[in-house]
């Protein structure tokens, strides 16, 4: 039983990362150059690599692989998070002194 | 000018501007909506109007009313003071705030005056922000919008455009490119430096 809610929760995860995929490379249009677009550039970069990851992720359930190459996937993934959550945070605190939010 | 900043307080006023007598806009404080040659063509149809009156006894204010503004006209020392307004602005309480506003109006224009008799040959600082503007307006085309309200936003001062200027380096470098905010950094560092002599 468990196994088949890690194959939902595989396909779940590979339809929002595909969705976030299409809204960075939408949104990259819209980003004229710069430094916010030479780091955008870098987000959609881990975009497409996390994507390409989470399309393998069944596999490693498919094949059985044993739980020391779960956890360096899994880690891997972390770490990708990681700078993901840190090139965000780094355009964010670009950006705010630029958008009037009355402060 | 600061004495401009007084006029906001008035409900229904959107912003003031003073041109003067054949020098153009010499200070404003509206929104980036309103371009400084619009402002220049409305001074320019008034002073006519003004003109074409004098025979017929002058006038001491005049209030046209738009479709979507009201625009309060009052003559200073050798220039002329804008209001634009809602148009239902109170004229009677706006008229009450702007006499209140000649005086120190007057005084700050004076003050330029004599400053820029001093400084005969070098351009005035609000000369100074006016060139930042159009430059910026010419290197960044349809991207200036951003960058000419940071501009609009700072005060007629040395420091407060120096510090204009380095956000709108700041915000070609993080959103054009990093060597046209050098390029850019370098030719508003060059207006203000002339403005100093």
């Amino acid at each position: 039983m468990l196994i088949y809610i890690a194959y939902i929760l595989a396909a779940a995860a590979i339809i929002a990362m595909a969705a976030a995929l299409i809204g960075a490379l939408r949104l990259r249009r819209s980003i004229a150059g710069g430094e916010v677009g030479r780091r955008w550039g870098l987000l959609t970069v881990l975009l497409g690599v996390s994507f390409v990851g989470y399309l393998a992720s069944p596999l490693i359930l498919w094949c059985e692989l044993g739980p020391r190459v779960l956890s360096a996937v899994t880690f891997a993934v972390f770490l990708g998070g990681a700078v993901f959550a840190l090139v965000v945070v780094s355009i964010l605190r670009d950006i705010l002194p630029f958008l009037d939010l009355g402060r | 000018m600061s004495s401009l900043q007084g006029l906001l307080q008035v409900s229904g006023v959107i912003g003031a501007f003073v041109c003067g007598d054949g020098a153009g806009l010499v200070a404003r404080n509206l929104p980036a909506v309103f371009a400084d040659s619009m402002l220049e063509e409305a001074d320019r149809v008034v002073a006519r109007l003004g003109r074409g009156l004098e025979g017929h006894g002058g006038c001491t204010r005049v209030a046209l009313a738009f479709s979507e503004i009201k625009l309060f006209v009052r003559p200073l020392a050798g220039a002329r003071l804008y209001v634009v307004c809602e148009p239902r602005t109170n004229l009677a309480y706006l008229e009450l705030a702007v006499h209140s506003t000649v005086q120190s109006l007057n005084e700050e224009l004076a003050a330029r005056e004599s400053a820029v008799s001093e400084d005969a040959g070098r351009p005035s600082l609000v000369e100074t922000k006016r060139r930042i503007r159009e430059l910026v307006e010419r290197e960044l085309g349809s991207h200036a919008t951003r960058a000419v309200s940071l501009l609009d936003q700072a005060g007629d001062g040395r420091a407060e455009i120096g510090e204009a200027c380095d956000r709108v380096e700041r915000l070609v470098y993080l959103f054009i490119s990093r060597p046209k905010s050098r390029e850019m950094a370098g030719a508003m560092e060059a207006l203000l430096m002339e403005a100093e002599g």
